[in-house]
């Protein structure tokens, strides 16, 4: 029995892998045998000699590092902000039009065109490009948590309240856990944006970070060098989307086994 | 017919009013229909441990008055008091179960029912016994880390049950808590529920749509109208306690319940009942 569940997911898996597979061999034979200058697409080989170069002076862990630790810092500091901001927004009513027109206006900037005012301002650190993130970050969660909030069923506050809570008990204890799933949609689209917006900033004001790894390779024409670069980012933001729904179970155990499909 | 009458108060000559409302008046503000009144005039006085059932048409008013009572919507007008002091100011708590149980999804049906007494700040042991006790007084033995959503709805309404149950209230309000069971499962709760009344003396004020399970449960029966919601009748109900299954079979049981239900459709009232109504032999 166990060993037949084993196959089938050793077939599935195989079957996921076979188009990555082929893509690589298309590629192989097409830089093997196709009359391609290796400045637009480089030799597998060579990419992979860039990655060990790089793995092995140290450079490439140092721009991750970089990359991974201002996108890490805007997107906690903004997607918290976004969150506390959201459920007080939708306790109070008299805040949430206080605040209406100034969010849904600055919400309809998209946060990068904002890049070169930041620059201006903050100069080309770590400060803007992590402000820019945290901005990002900030709206979308401010948003699907504010409409979380509001959507909360009443019934749940009044089970609460008749059973003694007080409102702090309330918007921990019932709020927070009701407005979950909502709240989990805007950290997804705000990891998801927060990487993208970060790899933006670091292109146009970089000198770290993997973005700034990419536009260098871009100045010295060493495609296989951007290659192994995208492959990289690739994989991190693979791993940013797996962590984020993981997290996601962990943090809303109810859900699982929930479907809306048959 | 005598209205707000304690009956059993009378009898054992000793009248205590645990719950009495004054002149209640109810407005929805603001709503689709610009102002609605949805209680008017609406005065009851329920006697400690007594057992009161409301009835009434759909929209009258029933689960609004629960609600105001259980202090979870605010009245327009009139005065509510418990033990002879206004609600703001008492500081017993009515425990409600809703007619859509109101379960949080987040938490198993054993943190479900624990979650009043977590709020009181009672320790983990004590809310472990007092939990499993509940969970198998409504038969739900062995469901005690499910999920609302993993449940029937008969078995949730048996959770949000207990969970009012595990607070010990001095006053219980259902609202439909057996609509949804199976006729066993409903006839094993409602001889629970009696149980529990005896053991406690706990005040119950109870809606349903069940004329015969209302008539069956109460010392008392109370018929709403609607438009405003108000009360039409009250009706004693003198049937000697314990009672079993075959009450339900006697004339002055069958007779009240007729008249219960020409009450409650519309045009009950102008509908002349024979001999005379709320009697029973
Ligand atoms: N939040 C609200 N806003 C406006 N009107 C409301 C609101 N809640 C209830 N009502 C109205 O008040 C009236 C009484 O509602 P309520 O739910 O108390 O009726 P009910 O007697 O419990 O009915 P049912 O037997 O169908 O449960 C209804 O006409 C309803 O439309
Ligand atoms: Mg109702």
């Amino acid at each position: 029995m166990a060993d037949h569940k084993l196959k089938k997911t050793a077939a599935r898996f195989l079957l996921k892998c076979l188009l990555p597979l082929a893509i690589f061999l298309g590629w192989e034979i097409a830089v093997t045998y196709g009359d391609i200058p290796p400045l637009l697409l480089p030799k597998l080989a060579k990419v992979g000699a860039d990655f060990v170069k790089y793995s092995t002076n140290g450079e490439l862990f140092h721009h991750i590092f970089i990359s991974l630790r201002r996108c890490a810092i805007g997107f906690f500091i903004g997607s918290t902000l976004g969150i506390v901001f959201g459920i007080l927004l939708g306790w109070f009513k008299r805040l949430e039009d206080f605040f209406d027109f100034t969010l849904n206006f600055s919400r309809a900037i998209p946060k990068t065109a904002l890049a070169p005012l930041l620059i201006v301002w903050f100069g080309f650190g770590d400060f803007p490009k992590v402000m820019l993130i945290g901005l990002a970050a900030f709206f979308y969660t401010v948003i699907p948590t504010l409409e979380g909030v509001q959507n909360v069923d009443s019934l749940l506050v009044k089970s609460a309240r008749s059973m003694g809570a007080g409102d702090r008990q309330i918007v921990f204890g019932v709020i927070l856990p009701a407005a979950m799933p909502s709240i989990y949609a805007g950290i997804r689209i705000a990891a998801t944006s927060s990487f993208v917006i970060l790899l933006f900033v670091e292109i146009i004001s970089g000198n770290s970070g993997l973005g700034f790894l990419l536009e260098d390779a871009r100045e010295s024409l060493n495609t296989s060098t951007m290659f192994m670069t995208l492959i990289v980012v690739g994989i991190l933001g693979f791993s940013l989307d797996w962590l984020v729904r993981y997290t996601e179970k962990k943090v809303m155990p109810w859900q699982r086994g929930k479907t809306l499909s048959r | 017919m005598t209205k707000g009458m304690f009956h059993k108060a009378v009898t054992e000559d000793q009248l205590k009013v645990k719950l009495c409302i004054n002149n209640l008046r109810k407005e929805y503000v603001g709503g689709t229909r610009d102002t609605f009144v949805a209680l008017d005039k609406l005065s009851l006085q329920v006697a400690e441990g007594e057992f009161v059932s409301v009835l009434g048409p759909s929209g009258c008013g029933k689960s609004t008055l629960l609600e105001i009572i259980a202090g979870l919507q605010k009245r327009s007008s009139g005065e509510i008091s418990i033990d002879g002091l206004p609600i703001e100011k008492s500081g017993t708590k009515p425990a409600i179960v809703f007619q859509h149980y109101g379960l949080f999804p987040w938490l198993t049906v054993q943190k479900n029912i624990e979650y009043g007494l977590k709020i009181r700040g009672i320790d983990r042991k004590t809310r472990n016994k007092i939990s499993h006790a509940h969970i198998e007084m409504v038969n739900l033995g062995g469901f005690a880390k499910f999920y609302p959503h993993e449940l029937s709805g008969g078995m949730q309404q048996r959770v949000a049950l207990a969970r009012a149950l595990a607070n010990n209230p001095d006053i219980l309000l259902l609202d439909e808590p057996f609509a949804a069971l199976d006729a066993q499962t409903r006839e094993m709760c409602q001889r629970e529920l009696l149980n529990l009344w005896k053991q406690t003396g706990v005040t119950i004020i109870f809606v349903t749509h069940d004329v015969g399970e209302a008539i069956f449960l109460s010392d008392r029966v109370i018929v709403m109208s609607k438009n405003p919601g108000t009360i039409k009748e009250s009706i004693p109900i003198d049937i000697a306690r314990p009672r079993d299954f075959h009450v339900r079979l006697a004339e002055g049981f069958r007779k009240t319940e007729l008249h219960v239900r020409l009450l409650i459709s519309e045009n009950g009232a102008m509908v002349a009942i024979p001999g005379k109504e709320g009697q029973h032999g």
